[in-house]
């Protein structure tokens, strides 16, 4: 019955082409078609977070994103977040800093979630990040690690603008 | 009583999957297929047939752009079905037209649902307590459909009032707004309770709106004007007047640690209380 | 307002050990795990909460292309126990001939794919007789009730010591007995100025970790490899021995990192059927449970609390009795040890002349109820913490004032033949109360405000538990710790790399914690009771200190001199300023294909059968809180303006993850103290049967403010007085808020959780309210 639609996209930086079932779900394509662990599933229905992925930068519930609205897309997950020679993006590191998580399976969906928060509202209050935080759930933490890991990173970024502001380049 | 088989993304059934480009081609197949579903956002859709809701056939109807549109004219704000939450909240022209709307729509949810949601699936996911119907319904506003036999209207709050009010196989084109109307607070503090919305409509009246306490919204009006609610009601005036509104309502529902007799209770208490407020607080002490 | 969390605090606590796997989203978790050959498992579930099944007619179903297998209770011929649960051993693997709560497990499917499986569970027809559902304690203990199980099963005895007593399945519907009497409290009650008895209802939630239930087995050959995210990785290598009348040794149980746990994933749950449907397959096969089956797979247990206690006029408190009915729901699981806890640490953090206890636990067709986190250590201080409130206000006392009274000083045994308190819990309590900001409320505001406190106990360790390790560390002094405590997300990668790299003076980073696999890691009781640190942590000590001792004698050797002269230093032997690198030293000694120094530790708490439970505890874990609160009177709800929670680690190893157990216990505990809750409807169905349903805390539901401590009292029995939190978050919170709530309003709510609906109810009693409207 299924009749299999091709698509492109991006993926982390590299362009991707499949063909998905019509039934079938981005989190899917992305986890078990290709191999993308860090694409993981809890509550199933859109509440959780954890499944989060950057579509066109915005951050979308991929248990309950059609894979065939990927086509033309670029895809960010979490272990695409990083550039360059890094290991960690920003967001990533300052996660790390304030150890900012536990036992990681909400993580990933957590630096995606915040790093379109950053991206949206640079120097964000805690009111804004309590709000979008409502994106996740994080069962270990209590949040308030994760809140101070989000405002760190706003923070060093602000420092890096200063600092780019304050001293010209030679 | 919960499903024997467990709910599961890997249990959504195979479907044909169409996906028109013109709300005119949607509709044809609306009316050509017996068994279709049409398919927006796929919050609502998605979640329920991984609880084991089949269709043979599912009409995406995000290639269809005149869905997305927010078009004023003819003395109404028209916004499309496939708007997003997000758009509602963040479109130019509806900041503009309805400031009050696209505010009430910055806390709803979240930021991920806010971007895949759509006015349509959440005025017709028939989930008591979603944001949109309200709203739109405290605006007075008229929902468009889409049958083969050409557009049909009905008032969103008498679909608020009745999901039957909806005709089969019809396709919702967009809410049109009245000009002047708009949303004067959406309050979304006694969640999951229910949430109030008050909107004031074309003519200058006041509507409330409470939902989740019943199966679906309630729309009533207050009995006074929008000048008056922001001129000040006094505590004892506004207690008045929302008790007078609520003693129309029909019996409300039980919900976990949420009674009906909570609910009826604490629904004018939370009314009178937003009423006094709309006047900036000036007379509330 | 100064606020101490600033970000800039943060980076020199340094980073987790697991950070880069995680934040990365690297992992691996269990589900990461795929075998060629692998075959998805699902099961089918009871929609009735007691029913007889007459029929399954899986005929349609296993005529589906690519369906296996299909598995019923008529398929379990290769165990030869077909039951599991700890000390009373009474699950089935899958339903015989009677389901006994909405969940329970009737069938499972073995196809190619998940989808496969999930058509083929729908075309399952199972033809049931339903029976009067017993839903809560007071069902079950009914004269008229029926009997659950109608047999007694294979069951263990639980032996403790002084004045305790254990029965398995003793009466109808009753899985276990606990009592404990420590003096004569009748005559203790005789001579006290004033009795109160109080009761109290503590409701319950589910573990909700994020990582659904998932477990992988092949089962094929000669032995059964299993990859579970289960956290006792050998406990269950024996039930399974057990169960299937095999060898420990036929089974390999390995270990990813456990996406939370918080004891819903401790002992023995489904590997058993996935390890049968393996063998009966003959392929791999991967069981997977939804989040929503994770909450119908355990829970918390809910209980009836009855405190009798006497006090004298002065305030000195003289004797207490205890009597705890849990609601054990349809299966043992474990239970009995959540009984026994309960109702030892309901006597609190006090000096009583005399003390006795009693806890059973209730069979009802519910979901089995047992570990959580707190394991009755939450129960326990929900009723002593808020009686002890009550008391004092009946009293007129100062609620903190009357506890300091009666508080259990340090060095002090907590009970005769017990161990010795081993924290200040006066000074927790004096920080609490000096760091909670409360104000008055707003003239006008339809709102009362209160603030208050308390001082939530739990033991740590019992059971005379044991710890090993082993350590071995390569020629350019890269080290490999093995041990079997699991990385549930409290942090045991981290102190056991911080205990490791401390010993051996090399970097954290060259210290790899490796994954759990019972063929290769040293024997391990489970990473239960917030003993990862404590004990584990010890024997890795013990087994770095093997280590060194090897490294400082080949460096004696070398340098000819004595040991005691020399010491480590990044990788080197250190004699003063001479430094001796040790890379090419121990190639010159074993040659060029290099070596491998390895140690190991053991640290074996002993049983005392004169202690209560048969061993002393190990340590003593304090939770101090102090809430403020406003509760509207229109509404009754209520919104938490400050909180002030803190814990005793003895000595942090990782302050960041300390801080990470309190805090996150605290929140999971405010919301089960005002909202979140396994529920049934008034006629018996599960009313939260998914995420959507089931609500837990987010963000937006932290306190207004909040500020967590840690106190370092150093007298913990892991290395360098160090000692367990991962359960103290919980322990609390609820009394702190009801004790809260009456300091408000004067109102006392015994009935947890404390929802809008039931504070306007006790305000109206109160007349606090305004009447409603006609």
């Amino acid at each position: 019955m299924n009749d299999l639609i091709p698509i492109r996209f991006r993926l982390n930086g590299i362009d991707r082409k499949a063909a998905v079932e019509p039934n079938q779900v981005l989190a899917d394509l992305l986890r078990d078609d290709l191999g993308q662990t860090d694409v993981r599933v809890s509550c199933d229905q859109g509440v959780c977070g954890v499944c989060s992925v950057l579509v066109d930068g915005v951050p979308v519930t991929a248990c309950l994103t059609p894979a065939f609205r990927a086509d033309g897309c670029e895809i960010v997950t979490a272990k695409g977040l990083a550039s360059g020679s890094d290991a960690l993006s920003d967001v990533q590191r300052a996660f790390v800093d304030v150890s900012a998580f536990q036992c990681g399976f909400c993580t990933p969906g957590m630096v995606i979630s915040a790093t379109a928060l950053l991206a949206a509202h640079p120097a964000p209050d805690r009111a804004t990040i309590v709000g979008w935080l409502g994106a996740n759930v994080c069962r270990c933490t209590g949040y308030q690690m994760i809140i101070e890991a989000i405002e760190l990173a706003a923070a060093r970024r602000a420092e890096t603008l200063h600092v780019r502001i304050g001293e010209p380049a030679d | 009583m919960i499903d024997p088989v467990p709910r599961s993304r890997k249990r959504i059934a195979p479907f044909h999957l169409h996906r028109p480009s013109t709300v005119a081609e949607a509709v044809g197949l609306l009316a050509d297929l017996d068994d279709a579903m049409p398919m927006a956002g796929g919050i609502e859709v998605l979640n329920r047939m991984k609880a084991g809701l089949r269709a043979s056939d599912v009409i995406s109807l995000s290639g269809i752009t005149e869905l997305a549109a927010v078009q004023t004219g003819a003395g109404a704000l028209c916004i499309g079905a496939g708007v997003t939450l997000h758009g509602l909240a963040r479109h130019e022209t509806i900041r503009q037209s309805t400031p009050g709307l696209a505010t009430a729509m910055i806390p709803v949810a979240n930021v991920r649902i806010r971007h895949q949601a759509t006015l349509g699936g959440n005025v017709l996911a028939g989930t008591p307590h979603y944001d949109v119907l309200p709203c739109l319904a405290a605006l007075d506003a008229t929902l468009v459909l889409a049958t083969t036999g050409g557009t049909v209207d009905i008032t969103a709050r008498d679909f608020a009032a009745s999901a039957e009010a909806m005709p089969p196989r019809a396709l919702l084109l967009h809410a049109a707004i009245p000009g002047g109307a708009d949303v004067l607070v959406h309050d979304r503090s006694m969640l999951p309770g229910f949430l109030l919305t008050l909107g004031r409509q074309a003519d200058g009246t006041v509507v409330a709106v409470v939902a989740g306490a019943h199966t679906r919204p309630q729309a009533r009006s207050l009995g006074i004007t929008a000048g008056e609610l922001a001129g000040g009601l006094t505590p004892v005036a506004a207690t008045a007047v929302a008790r007078d509104w609520a003693r129309t309502l029909p019996p409300m529902r039980d919900t976990l640690h949420m009674s009906a007799g909570w609910r009826h209770r604490v629904v004018p208490v939370a009314l009178s209380r937003l009423l006094a407020a709309q006047g900036g607080g000036r007379l509330a002490a | 307002m100064a606020d101490d969390r600033r970000p800039n605090r943060w980076p020199a606590d340094g980073a987790r050990r697991d950070a880069l796997d995680k934040v990365s989203g690297e992992g691996p978790y269990t589900g990461d795990t795929r075998l060629p050959g692998m075959l998805e498992a699902r099961v089918l579930r009871s929609p009735h909460a007691h029913a007889m099944i007459r029929a399954i007619d899986t005929t349609a179903a296993r005529a589906l292309p690519g369906v296996h297998l299909v598995a019923t209770g008529a398929d379990l011929g290769l165990l030869k126990r077909i039951t599991f649960g700890n000390w009373v051993h009474d699950q089935p693997v899958l339903a015989t001939d009677r389901v006994r709560y909405e969940g329970d497990m009737v069938a499972a499917v073995v196809a190619v794919d998940e989808a496969t499986a999930f058509r083929a569970l729908e075309a399952i027809r199972v033809d049931y007789q339903p029976l009067p559902p017993l839903m809560d304690i007071d069902a079950a203990l009914a004269p008229d009730a029926a009997d659950m199980f109608g047999v007694k099963h294979p069951n263990v005895h639980m032996k403790l010591g002084r004045g305790a007593e254990t029965a398995n399945e003793p009466r109808r519907n009753v899985l276990f007995d606990y009592s404990f009497t420590d003096g004569d409290v009748d005559a203790a009650l005789a001579t006290a100025d004033r009795v109160f008895t109080d009761r109290f209802h503590f409701s319950r939630i589910a573990h909700f970790y994020m990582e659904p239930w998932i477990c992988i087995a092949d089962a094929r050959a000669n032995r059964a490899e299993v990859w579970t995210c289960n956290q006792d990785p050998f406990l269950l290598r024996q039930d399974l021995s057990e169960m299937f009348g095999l060898p420990e040794g036929h089974f390999r149980i390995r270990a990813s990192y456990v996406g939370g746990g918080f004891g819903g994933k401790s002992y023995c749950k489904h590997e058993p059927l996935a390890v049968l449907l393996s063998m009966l397959a003959g392929q791999p096969v991967r069981l997977q449970f939804s989040l929503d089956e994770s909450l119908l797979t355990l829970t918390q247990h809910a209980g009836e609390l009855e405190l009798t206690t006497g006090v004298m006029n002065d305030g000195t408190l003289v004797a207490r009795r205890t009597a705890i009915l849990l609601d054990g729901g349809a299966y043992a699981d474990a239970s009995a040890q959540v009984a026994v806890r309960a109702g030892y640490r309901a006597a609190g953090p006090y000096r009583w002349q005399a003390y006795d206890a009693s806890a059973s636990v209730i069979r009802t067709t519910t979901i089995p109820a047992g570990s959580y986190r707190g394991m009755g250590g939450t129960q326990a201080s929900y009723a002593s913490e808020s009686q002890i409130d009550m008391i004092a206000r009946r009293l007129g006392m100062d609620p903190l004032a009357f506890r300091h009274r009666n508080l259990i000083p340090a060095g002090v045994p907590f009970k005769t033949g017990d161990s010795a308190v081993d924290a200040d819990f006066a000074s927790g309590l004096d920080r609490v109360a000096a760091d909670l900001r409360h104000q008055p409320a707003p003239a006008g505001a339809p709102v009362l405000r209160g603030k208050g406190f308390a001082l939530g106990l739990k033991d740590g360790g019992s059971f005379g538990r044991l710890g090993k390790a082993a350590i071995k560390i390569t020629t350019d002094g890269r080290v490999l710790v093995q041990c079997g405590a699991m990385e549930i997300g409290q942090g045991a990668t981290t102190v056991i790399s911080r205990l490791a790299a401390d010993v051996l003076k090399v970097p954290v980073e060259w210290v790899r914690y490796a994954q759990v696999d019972t063929d290769t890691t040293p024997f391990d009781q489970g990473t239960h009771a917030s003993c990862a640190t404590a004990l584990t942590g010890t024997a890795v000590y013990e087994a770095a200190m093997r280590v060194r001792e090897q490294l400082l004698e080949i460096g004696a050797e070398e340098l000819g001199c004595d040991i005691s002269e020399l010491d480590l230093a990044e990788w080197s032997i250190r004699r003063g300023s001479e430094i001796l690198p040790l890379e090419p030293v121990i190639k010159r000694r074993y040659g060029r294909f290099g070596f491998e120094i390895t140690g190991e530790g053991f640290i074996h708490h002993p049983k005392d059968p004169s202690a209560p439970h048969g061993a002393k505890h190990l340590y003593w874990m304090p939770h101090w809180v102090g809430v403020s609160l406003e509760v509207d009177t229109g509404t009754g709800m209520i919104r938490i303006l400050d909180m002030v929670t803190g814990v005793d680690a003895g000595h942090a190893i990782h302050h960041g993850g300390v801080r990470g157990q309190d805090e996150g216990g605290t929140l999971v505990a405010l919301a089960q103290s005002l909202f979140e809750e396994i529920a049934y409807t008034s006629d018996g169905a599960f009313a939260t049967p998914t995420p959507l349903d089931y609500r837990v805390a987010r963000a937006a539901d932290l306190p207004g403010s909040y500020r967590s401590f840690i106190l370092e009292s150093g007298l913990g029995p892991g290395p360098m007085g160090a000692k367990g939190v991962g359960e103290a978050g919980m322990l609390g919170v609820a009394a702190a808020v009801a004790n809260a709530i009456e300091d408000a309003t004067g109102v006392r709510l015994t009935d947890m959780p404390f929802t809008p609906e039931k504070v306007l109810a006790a305000l109206d009693a109160a007349g606090l309210t305004e009447p409603p409207a006609p």
